[in-house]
Protein backbone atom coordinates (compact mmCIF):
# COMPACT_ATOMS: atom_id res chain seq x y z
CA UNK A 1 0.00 0.00 0.00
CA UNK A 2 2.67 2.19 1.17
CA UNK A 3 4.85 1.25 -2.31
CA UNK A 4 1.67 2.56 -4.52
CA UNK A 5 1.49 5.47 -2.38
CA UNK A 6 5.16 6.17 -2.60
CA UNK A 7 5.38 5.25 -6.50
CA UNK A 8 2.26 8.29 -7.08
CA UNK A 9 3.83 10.43 -4.81
CA UNK A 10 7.06 10.00 -6.92
CA UNK A 11 5.24 10.67 -10.54
CA UNK A 12 3.62 13.98 -8.97
CA UNK A 13 7.27 15.35 -7.45
CA UNK A 14 7.21 17.28 -10.68
CA UNK A 15 4.08 19.70 -9.46
CA UNK A 16 6.99 20.88 -7.06
CA UNK A 17 8.94 22.68 -10.13
CA UNK A 18 5.55 23.72 -11.63
CA UNK A 19 5.08 25.53 -8.54
CA UNK A 20 0.87 25.25 -9.27
CA UNK A 21 -0.53 26.20 -5.62
CA UNK A 22 -3.71 23.82 -5.35
CA UNK A 23 -1.63 21.22 -5.70
CA UNK A 24 1.42 22.28 -3.73
CA UNK A 25 -1.18 23.04 -0.92
CA UNK A 26 -2.84 19.47 -0.80
CA UNK A 27 0.68 18.50 -0.58
CA UNK A 28 1.17 20.75 2.58
CA UNK A 29 -2.10 20.21 4.34
CA UNK A 30 -1.24 16.18 4.13
CA UNK A 31 2.31 15.50 4.49
CA UNK A 32 1.79 11.73 4.15
CA UNK A 33 4.81 9.71 4.95
CA UNK A 34 4.98 8.86 1.29
CA UNK A 35 5.29 12.37 0.06
CA UNK A 36 7.47 12.80 2.61
CA UNK A 37 9.77 9.98 1.72
CA UNK A 38 9.06 11.41 -2.34
CA UNK A 39 11.01 14.02 -1.09
CA UNK A 40 13.58 12.75 0.67
CA UNK A 41 14.24 10.51 -2.56
CA UNK A 42 14.12 13.73 -4.36
CA UNK A 43 16.91 15.13 -2.61
CA UNK A 44 19.23 11.91 -2.25
CA UNK A 45 18.95 11.15 -5.91
CA UNK A 46 18.82 14.80 -7.34
CA UNK A 47 22.29 15.90 -4.58
CA UNK A 48 23.87 12.77 -5.24
CA UNK A 49 23.99 13.50 -8.92
CA UNK A 50 24.41 17.28 -8.93
CA UNK A 51 27.64 15.98 -6.18
CA UNK A 52 29.51 13.80 -8.18
CA UNK A 53 29.66 16.74 -11.18
CA UNK A 54 30.75 19.34 -8.40
CA UNK A 55 33.52 16.69 -7.14
CA UNK A 56 34.56 15.28 -10.80
CA UNK A 57 36.65 17.45 -12.42
CA UNK A 58 39.18 17.44 -9.21
CA UNK A 59 38.88 13.54 -8.98
CA UNK A 60 36.43 10.99 -9.87
CA UNK A 61 36.52 9.90 -5.83
CA UNK A 62 36.02 13.54 -5.03
CA UNK A 63 32.82 13.11 -7.30
CA UNK A 64 31.70 10.15 -5.46
CA UNK A 65 32.99 11.63 -1.95
CA UNK A 66 30.37 14.83 -2.79
CA UNK A 67 27.89 12.55 -3.86
CA UNK A 68 27.25 11.20 -0.71
CA UNK A 69 28.59 14.39 0.90
CA UNK A 70 25.54 16.85 -0.60
CA UNK A 71 22.72 15.36 0.30
CA UNK A 72 24.07 14.59 3.43
CA UNK A 73 24.37 18.13 3.91
CA UNK A 74 20.90 19.07 2.94
CA UNK A 75 19.50 15.82 5.23
CA UNK A 76 21.91 17.66 8.54
CA UNK A 77 20.67 20.86 7.51
CA UNK A 78 17.40 19.93 8.05
CA UNK A 79 17.56 18.15 11.26
CA UNK A 80 20.00 20.60 13.25
CA UNK A 81 16.70 23.03 12.31
CA UNK A 82 14.38 21.00 12.30
CA UNK A 83 13.05 21.76 15.73
CA UNK A 84 13.56 25.79 15.96
CA UNK A 85 11.83 26.37 12.27
CA UNK A 86 8.70 24.14 13.75
CA UNK A 87 8.46 26.02 16.62
CA UNK A 88 9.03 29.57 14.70
CA UNK A 89 6.30 28.21 12.16
CA UNK A 90 3.64 27.94 15.31
CA UNK A 91 5.45 31.20 17.58
CA UNK A 92 4.86 33.30 14.35
CA UNK A 93 1.46 32.61 14.13
CA UNK A 94 1.38 30.11 10.24
CA UNK A 95 -0.85 27.78 11.92
CA UNK A 96 1.54 24.53 10.63
CA UNK A 97 2.42 22.05 12.84
CA UNK A 98 6.18 20.53 13.07
CA UNK A 99 4.91 18.03 10.12
CA UNK A 100 3.30 20.28 7.29
CA UNK A 101 6.96 22.73 8.18
CA UNK A 102 9.10 19.27 7.68
CA UNK A 103 6.86 18.74 4.59
CA UNK A 104 7.04 22.64 3.65
CA UNK A 105 11.10 22.70 4.05
CA UNK A 106 11.28 18.87 2.22
CA UNK A 107 9.28 20.18 -0.55
CA UNK A 108 11.29 23.05 -0.93
CA UNK A 109 15.16 21.25 -0.80
CA UNK A 110 13.43 18.61 -3.64
CA UNK A 111 12.56 21.13 -5.72
CA UNK A 112 16.36 22.75 -5.00
CA UNK A 113 17.84 18.74 -5.72
CA UNK A 114 14.88 18.06 -8.85
CA UNK A 115 16.66 21.40 -10.21
CA UNK A 116 20.26 21.07 -9.62
CA UNK A 117 20.08 17.01 -10.34
CA UNK A 118 18.37 17.73 -13.53
CA UNK A 119 21.13 20.13 -14.74
CA UNK A 120 23.97 17.49 -13.68
CA UNK A 121 24.33 16.08 -16.95
CA UNK A 122 24.95 19.61 -18.33
CA UNK A 123 27.43 20.37 -15.60
CA UNK A 124 29.11 16.42 -16.40
CA UNK A 125 29.21 17.77 -19.80
CA UNK A 126 31.25 20.55 -19.18
CA UNK A 127 33.78 18.71 -17.02
CA UNK A 128 34.15 16.48 -19.83
CA UNK A 129 35.19 18.83 -22.25
CA UNK A 130 37.62 21.07 -19.81
CA UNK A 131 41.11 20.64 -19.14
CA UNK A 132 42.17 18.45 -16.18
CA UNK A 133 44.01 19.90 -13.33
CA UNK A 134 47.64 20.25 -13.45
CA UNK A 135 46.97 20.13 -17.68
CA UNK A 136 47.59 23.21 -19.98
CA UNK A 137 44.80 25.71 -19.01
CA UNK A 138 43.63 23.78 -16.44
CA UNK A 139 43.13 26.76 -14.10
CA UNK A 140 40.64 28.39 -16.35
CA UNK A 141 38.75 25.32 -16.13
CA UNK A 142 38.94 25.44 -12.37
CA UNK A 143 37.58 29.01 -12.33
CA UNK A 144 34.84 28.50 -15.44
CA UNK A 145 33.05 25.08 -13.54
CA UNK A 146 33.67 26.91 -10.33
CA UNK A 147 31.47 29.75 -11.58
CA UNK A 148 29.37 27.54 -13.53
CA UNK A 149 28.84 25.85 -10.03
CA UNK A 150 27.83 28.88 -8.26
CA UNK A 151 26.01 29.93 -11.06
CA UNK A 152 23.80 27.00 -10.89
CA UNK A 153 23.54 26.94 -6.96
CA UNK A 154 21.80 30.15 -7.42
CA UNK A 155 19.33 29.86 -10.09
CA UNK A 156 18.13 26.41 -8.06
CA UNK A 157 18.15 28.10 -4.51
CA UNK A 158 16.41 31.15 -6.11
CA UNK A 159 14.10 29.15 -8.10
CA UNK A 160 12.90 26.61 -5.55
CA UNK A 161 12.23 29.49 -3.05
CA UNK A 162 10.11 31.28 -5.84
CA UNK A 163 7.97 27.91 -6.25
CA UNK A 164 7.90 27.78 -2.53
CA UNK A 165 6.70 31.15 -1.08
CA UNK A 166 3.09 31.57 -2.64
CA UNK A 167 2.17 27.55 -1.57
CA UNK A 168 3.37 28.74 2.19
CA UNK A 169 1.66 31.99 1.64
CA UNK A 170 -1.98 29.95 0.66
CA UNK A 171 -1.29 27.69 3.70
CA UNK A 172 -0.73 29.89 6.50
CA UNK A 173 -3.03 32.09 8.49
CA UNK A 174 -2.46 35.61 7.03
CA UNK A 175 0.53 36.82 4.77
CA UNK A 176 2.25 38.65 7.28
CA UNK A 177 2.88 35.48 9.29
CA UNK A 178 3.67 33.55 5.72
CA UNK A 179 6.56 36.78 5.24
CA UNK A 180 7.99 36.04 8.72
CA UNK A 181 8.23 32.47 8.35
CA UNK A 182 10.07 32.18 5.10
CA UNK A 183 12.32 35.28 6.20
CA UNK A 184 12.94 33.07 9.33
CA UNK A 185 13.61 29.94 7.79
CA UNK A 186 15.79 31.44 5.21
CA UNK A 187 18.36 33.00 7.73
CA UNK A 188 18.40 29.86 10.19
CA UNK A 189 19.24 27.76 6.82
CA UNK A 190 21.85 29.86 5.49
CA UNK A 191 23.07 30.34 8.87
CA UNK A 192 23.07 26.72 9.51
CA UNK A 193 23.82 25.40 6.18
CA UNK A 194 26.69 27.91 5.50
CA UNK A 195 28.39 26.30 8.43
CA UNK A 196 27.30 22.63 7.59
CA UNK A 197 29.14 22.97 4.27
CA UNK A 198 32.34 24.15 6.13
CA UNK A 199 32.45 21.52 8.32
CA UNK A 200 32.10 18.77 5.15
CA UNK A 201 34.15 20.64 2.91
CA UNK A 202 35.67 20.16 0.53
CA UNK A 203 33.30 20.09 -2.09
CA UNK A 204 34.99 21.59 -4.89
CA UNK A 205 38.30 20.38 -4.40
CA UNK A 206 41.09 22.70 -4.65
CA UNK A 207 44.02 21.57 -7.38
CA UNK A 208 46.53 21.62 -4.89
CA UNK A 209 45.21 19.77 -2.13
CA UNK A 210 44.76 16.10 -1.84
CA UNK A 211 41.66 14.45 -1.93
CA UNK A 212 39.69 14.25 0.69
CA UNK A 213 36.53 13.24 2.74
CA UNK A 214 37.00 15.83 5.13
CA UNK A 215 39.24 17.98 6.34
CA UNK A 216 41.72 16.98 9.08
CA UNK A 217 40.90 20.21 10.70
CA UNK A 218 36.96 20.08 9.73
CA UNK A 219 36.08 21.00 13.83
CA UNK A 220 38.83 23.64 14.17
CA UNK A 221 36.84 26.72 12.83
CA UNK A 222 33.66 28.25 11.78
CA UNK A 223 32.43 29.61 8.38
CA UNK A 224 31.67 33.21 10.06
CA UNK A 225 35.13 32.95 11.71
CA UNK A 226 37.01 32.19 8.27
CA UNK A 227 34.78 35.13 6.40
CA UNK A 228 35.89 37.97 9.10
CA UNK A 229 39.86 36.57 8.60
CA UNK A 230 39.67 37.16 5.20
CA UNK A 231 37.62 40.40 5.33
CA UNK A 232 40.23 42.48 8.15
CA UNK A 233 43.38 40.37 5.79
CA UNK A 234 41.83 42.09 2.89
CA UNK A 235 41.01 45.17 4.56
CA UNK A 236 44.29 45.34 6.35
CA UNK A 237 46.68 45.07 2.82
CA UNK B 1 -13.20 36.23 43.62
CA UNK B 2 -10.14 36.05 41.34
CA UNK B 3 -11.30 38.56 38.75
CA UNK B 4 -9.85 42.30 37.91
CA UNK B 5 -12.87 44.38 37.67
CA UNK B 6 -11.58 46.17 34.21
CA UNK B 7 -11.35 42.94 32.24
CA UNK B 8 -14.36 42.38 29.81
CA UNK B 9 -15.55 39.27 30.86
CA UNK B 10 -14.75 35.60 29.02
CA UNK B 11 -16.70 33.69 26.77
CA UNK B 12 -17.43 30.57 27.49
CA UNK B 13 -14.26 27.57 27.79
CA UNK B 14 -13.28 26.33 24.16
CA UNK B 15 -14.49 29.29 22.29
CA UNK B 16 -11.70 32.23 21.41
CA UNK B 17 -12.24 35.36 22.75
CA UNK B 18 -11.94 38.11 19.90
CA UNK B 19 -9.49 40.53 21.14
CA UNK B 20 -10.72 43.33 22.89
CA UNK B 21 -12.42 46.28 20.71
CA UNK B 22 -10.57 49.49 20.57
CA UNK B 23 -13.99 50.99 22.09
CA UNK B 24 -13.28 48.56 25.29
CA UNK B 25 -9.41 49.03 25.55
CA UNK B 26 -8.14 52.43 24.78
CA UNK B 27 -4.56 50.81 24.18
CA UNK B 28 -1.99 52.42 22.53
CA UNK B 29 -1.05 49.37 21.16
CA UNK B 30 -3.96 47.35 19.49
CA UNK B 31 -4.17 43.42 20.62
CA UNK B 32 -1.84 41.13 18.19
CA UNK B 33 -3.97 39.58 15.81
CA UNK B 34 -4.67 35.93 16.97
CA UNK B 35 -3.58 36.87 20.35
CA UNK B 36 -6.94 35.41 22.35
CA UNK B 37 -7.23 35.71 26.15
CA UNK B 38 -9.13 32.55 26.34
CA UNK B 39 -9.16 29.11 28.53
CA UNK B 40 -6.61 26.46 27.87
CA UNK B 41 -7.67 23.54 25.65
CA UNK B 42 -5.98 20.48 27.60
CA UNK B 43 -4.46 19.67 30.92
CA UNK B 44 -1.59 22.23 32.20
CA UNK B 45 0.60 19.47 32.16
CA UNK B 46 4.25 20.19 30.09
CA UNK B 47 2.77 18.72 26.50
CA UNK B 48 0.03 21.22 26.74
CA UNK B 49 1.87 24.37 28.43
CA UNK B 50 4.21 24.02 25.56
CA UNK B 51 1.71 23.73 22.19
CA UNK B 52 -0.14 26.38 24.41
CA UNK B 53 2.89 28.58 24.54
CA UNK B 54 3.70 28.17 21.02
CA UNK B 55 0.16 28.15 19.27
CA UNK B 56 -2.03 30.07 21.77
CA UNK B 57 -0.39 32.02 24.53
CA UNK B 58 -3.20 33.85 25.66
CA UNK B 59 -4.39 30.70 26.60
CA UNK B 60 -1.61 30.46 28.89
CA UNK B 61 -1.81 33.91 30.41
CA UNK B 62 -6.18 33.17 31.42
CA UNK B 63 -4.73 30.57 33.57
CA UNK B 64 -2.72 33.38 35.56
CA UNK B 65 -5.81 35.66 35.37
CA UNK B 66 -8.76 34.09 35.64
CA UNK B 67 -8.36 30.08 35.41
CA UNK B 68 -8.01 27.57 38.14
CA UNK B 69 -5.03 25.54 37.27
CA UNK B 70 -2.06 28.40 37.92
CA UNK B 71 -0.34 26.32 40.29
CA UNK B 72 -0.21 23.14 37.82
CA UNK B 73 0.78 25.36 34.68
CA UNK B 74 3.04 27.36 36.80
CA UNK B 75 5.16 24.03 37.87
CA UNK B 76 5.16 22.84 34.17
CA UNK B 77 6.45 26.57 33.14
CA UNK B 78 9.17 26.15 35.81
CA UNK B 79 10.50 22.69 34.07
CA UNK B 80 10.60 23.98 30.67
CA UNK B 81 12.53 26.89 31.89
CA UNK B 82 14.92 24.86 33.72
CA UNK B 83 14.80 21.79 30.93
CA UNK B 84 15.28 24.57 28.36
CA UNK B 85 18.49 26.17 29.67
CA UNK B 86 20.42 23.33 30.97
CA UNK B 87 19.83 22.09 27.15
CA UNK B 88 21.26 25.24 25.74
CA UNK B 89 24.07 25.06 28.51
CA UNK B 90 24.81 21.59 28.09
CA UNK B 91 25.28 22.36 24.28
CA UNK B 92 27.16 24.91 24.22
CA UNK B 93 30.13 24.11 26.18
CA UNK B 94 33.14 22.11 25.65
CA UNK B 95 33.33 19.45 27.27
CA UNK B 96 37.54 19.57 27.85
CA UNK B 97 36.83 22.32 30.16
CA UNK B 98 36.56 20.71 33.61
CA UNK B 99 33.76 21.63 35.80
CA UNK B 100 31.92 23.69 32.83
CA UNK B 101 30.00 20.53 31.55
CA UNK B 102 27.82 21.67 34.99
CA UNK B 103 28.76 24.43 35.93
CA UNK B 104 27.34 26.57 32.63
CA UNK B 105 23.69 25.13 32.68
CA UNK B 106 23.80 25.74 36.91
CA UNK B 107 25.07 29.54 36.11
CA UNK B 108 22.37 30.22 33.03
CA UNK B 109 19.52 28.79 35.38
CA UNK B 110 20.80 30.47 38.49
CA UNK B 111 21.52 33.93 36.65
CA UNK B 112 17.59 34.01 34.93
CA UNK B 113 16.01 33.30 38.00
CA UNK B 114 18.07 35.87 39.94
CA UNK B 115 17.57 38.00 37.03
CA UNK B 116 13.56 37.31 37.52
CA UNK B 117 13.75 37.41 40.95
CA UNK B 118 15.16 40.94 40.66
CA UNK B 119 12.98 42.51 38.08
CA UNK B 120 9.92 40.43 39.41
CA UNK B 121 8.75 43.84 41.48
CA UNK B 122 9.65 46.61 39.27
CA UNK B 123 7.51 44.47 36.54
CA UNK B 124 4.18 44.61 38.75
CA UNK B 125 5.06 48.32 39.37
CA UNK B 126 6.09 49.30 35.94
CA UNK B 127 2.43 46.78 34.73
CA UNK B 128 0.60 49.28 36.70
CA UNK B 129 2.24 52.58 35.09
CA UNK B 130 0.89 50.70 32.25
CA UNK B 131 -2.10 50.95 33.11
CA UNK B 132 -2.28 47.28 33.78
CA UNK B 133 -4.84 46.33 36.49
CA UNK B 134 -3.31 43.22 37.50
CA UNK B 135 -2.61 41.12 40.55
CA UNK B 136 0.99 40.31 41.74
CA UNK B 137 -0.22 36.90 41.13
CA UNK B 138 -0.56 37.48 37.34
CA UNK B 139 1.85 39.26 36.49
CA UNK B 140 3.99 36.40 37.77
CA UNK B 141 2.50 34.24 35.79
CA UNK B 142 3.18 36.80 32.69
CA UNK B 143 6.95 36.47 33.65
CA UNK B 144 7.00 33.04 33.71
CA UNK B 145 5.53 32.41 30.44
CA UNK B 146 7.87 34.69 29.06
CA UNK B 147 10.59 32.80 30.31
CA UNK B 148 9.15 29.55 29.70
CA UNK B 149 8.77 30.37 25.98
CA UNK B 150 12.29 31.63 25.32
CA UNK B 151 13.20 28.29 27.26
CA UNK B 152 11.59 26.47 25.24
CA UNK B 153 12.91 28.48 22.00
CA UNK B 154 16.19 27.79 23.67
CA UNK B 155 15.58 24.22 23.69
CA UNK B 156 14.81 24.14 20.16
CA UNK B 157 17.97 26.21 19.29
CA UNK B 158 20.10 23.52 21.30
CA UNK B 159 21.25 21.59 17.81
CA UNK B 160 21.97 24.36 16.24
CA UNK B 161 23.97 25.71 19.17
CA UNK B 162 26.08 22.37 19.45
CA UNK B 163 26.76 22.56 15.88
CA UNK B 164 28.54 25.92 16.09
CA UNK B 165 30.03 24.98 19.64
CA UNK B 166 31.79 21.90 18.17
CA UNK B 167 33.18 23.47 15.34
CA UNK B 168 34.73 26.12 16.86
CA UNK B 169 37.44 26.41 19.17
CA UNK B 170 37.12 30.52 19.37
CA UNK B 171 35.30 31.37 22.78
CA UNK B 172 34.45 35.25 21.51
CA UNK B 173 32.59 33.48 18.40
CA UNK B 174 30.77 31.19 21.01
CA UNK B 175 29.89 33.87 22.64
CA UNK B 176 28.57 36.12 20.33
CA UNK B 177 26.61 32.42 18.93
CA UNK B 178 25.20 32.67 22.49
CA UNK B 179 24.04 36.34 23.01
CA UNK B 180 22.50 35.80 19.54
CA UNK B 181 20.31 32.86 20.66
CA UNK B 182 19.34 34.40 23.82
CA UNK B 183 18.23 37.60 22.27
CA UNK B 184 16.32 35.94 19.64
CA UNK B 185 14.39 34.00 22.50
CA UNK B 186 13.91 36.77 24.82
CA UNK B 187 12.68 39.04 22.20
CA UNK B 188 9.82 36.36 21.11
CA UNK B 189 9.28 35.79 25.00
CA UNK B 190 8.95 39.66 25.52
CA UNK B 191 6.92 39.81 22.35
CA UNK B 192 4.36 37.59 24.80
CA UNK B 193 4.90 39.72 27.85
CA UNK B 194 3.92 42.87 25.42
CA UNK B 195 1.03 41.01 24.15
CA UNK B 196 -0.42 39.69 27.24
CA UNK B 197 -0.14 42.93 28.37
CA UNK B 198 -1.91 44.33 25.16
CA UNK B 199 -4.60 41.99 25.62
CA UNK B 200 -5.05 42.33 29.01
CA UNK B 201 -5.90 46.19 28.72
CA UNK B 202 -2.45 47.86 28.75
CA UNK B 203 -3.01 51.67 28.35
CA UNK B 204 0.64 52.90 27.48
CA UNK B 205 3.41 50.44 26.26
CA UNK B 206 6.06 53.17 27.50
CA UNK B 207 6.58 52.14 31.12
CA UNK B 208 7.23 48.17 30.10
CA UNK B 209 9.14 48.20 27.43
CA UNK B 210 11.41 50.57 29.69
CA UNK B 211 11.16 47.46 32.09
CA UNK B 212 11.84 45.18 29.24
CA UNK B 213 14.95 47.13 28.51
CA UNK B 214 16.12 46.67 32.27
CA UNK B 215 16.06 43.28 31.97
CA UNK B 216 17.66 42.59 29.47
CA UNK B 217 20.51 44.37 30.65
CA UNK B 218 20.17 42.31 33.77
CA UNK B 219 20.36 38.90 31.96
CA UNK B 220 23.68 40.71 30.15
CA UNK B 221 25.06 41.36 33.40
CA UNK B 222 24.07 38.56 34.85
CA UNK B 223 26.67 36.75 31.92
CA UNK B 224 29.33 38.80 33.50
CA UNK B 225 28.80 38.32 37.13
CA UNK B 226 28.42 34.73 36.86
CA UNK B 227 31.49 34.48 33.97
CA UNK B 228 32.85 32.37 32.76
CA UNK B 229 30.22 30.69 31.14
CA UNK B 230 32.51 29.11 28.29
CA UNK B 231 35.86 27.83 28.54
CA UNK B 232 38.59 26.96 31.34
CA UNK B 233 37.85 28.63 34.80
CA UNK B 234 39.58 28.47 37.92
CA UNK B 235 37.34 29.21 40.23
CA UNK B 236 33.29 28.63 40.08
CA UNK B 237 32.62 32.80 40.32
CA UNK B 238 34.82 35.34 39.63
CA UNK B 239 36.70 36.86 41.68
CA UNK B 240 37.03 40.71 40.47
CA UNK B 241 33.49 42.82 39.34
CA UNK B 242 33.37 44.19 36.05
CA UNK B 243 30.35 45.72 33.84
CA UNK B 244 29.48 43.52 30.85
CA UNK B 245 30.33 45.80 28.37
CA UNK B 246 34.06 45.74 29.62
CA UNK B 247 33.91 41.89 29.72
CA UNK B 248 32.66 41.73 26.36
CA UNK B 249 35.01 44.21 24.80
CA UNK B 250 38.03 42.33 26.63
CA UNK B 251 37.13 38.91 25.32
CA UNK B 252 36.68 40.34 21.56
CA UNK B 253 40.30 42.00 21.93
CA UNK B 254 41.61 38.20 22.98
CA UNK B 255 43.38 36.32 20.61
CA UNK B 256 41.17 33.72 19.32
Amino acid sequence: MLSKNFRQAVRALPVLCQGRVEHLRDWLEQPTGARLAACAAAILLGGAAYGFTLGLWRAPLMGGFVAIKLPFLIVLTLLTNGLINGMFAQVLGSGLSFRQTLMALMMSFATFALITGALSPIALAAVWNAPAPGEPGGSTAYRTILLTHVVIIAFSGITAHQRFFPVLRAVSATPSAAGLVFTTWLAGNLLVGAQLSWNLRPFFGQPGRPVQFLRSDWNHSSFYESVWHNLTFLLSH
Amino acid sequence: MNEDPARPPLPPPGEPTAAPAPSQTPAEDPVPRGFFVSPMAGGPGLGPAMEALLKHPGSAIHEFTDGTRAGPLSRSLLWIVLAGLALFGIAAVDFTHGIQWWATPLKLIGGLFLAALLCLPSLYIFSCLSGLEIRFKTSLGLLLSALALSGLLLAGFTPVVWVFSQSSDSLPFMGAVMILVWSISLFFGLKLLSASAAALGMKQKLHLRLWMGIFILVTFQMSCALRPLLGHADTFLPTGKKFFMQHWAEQLGRQP
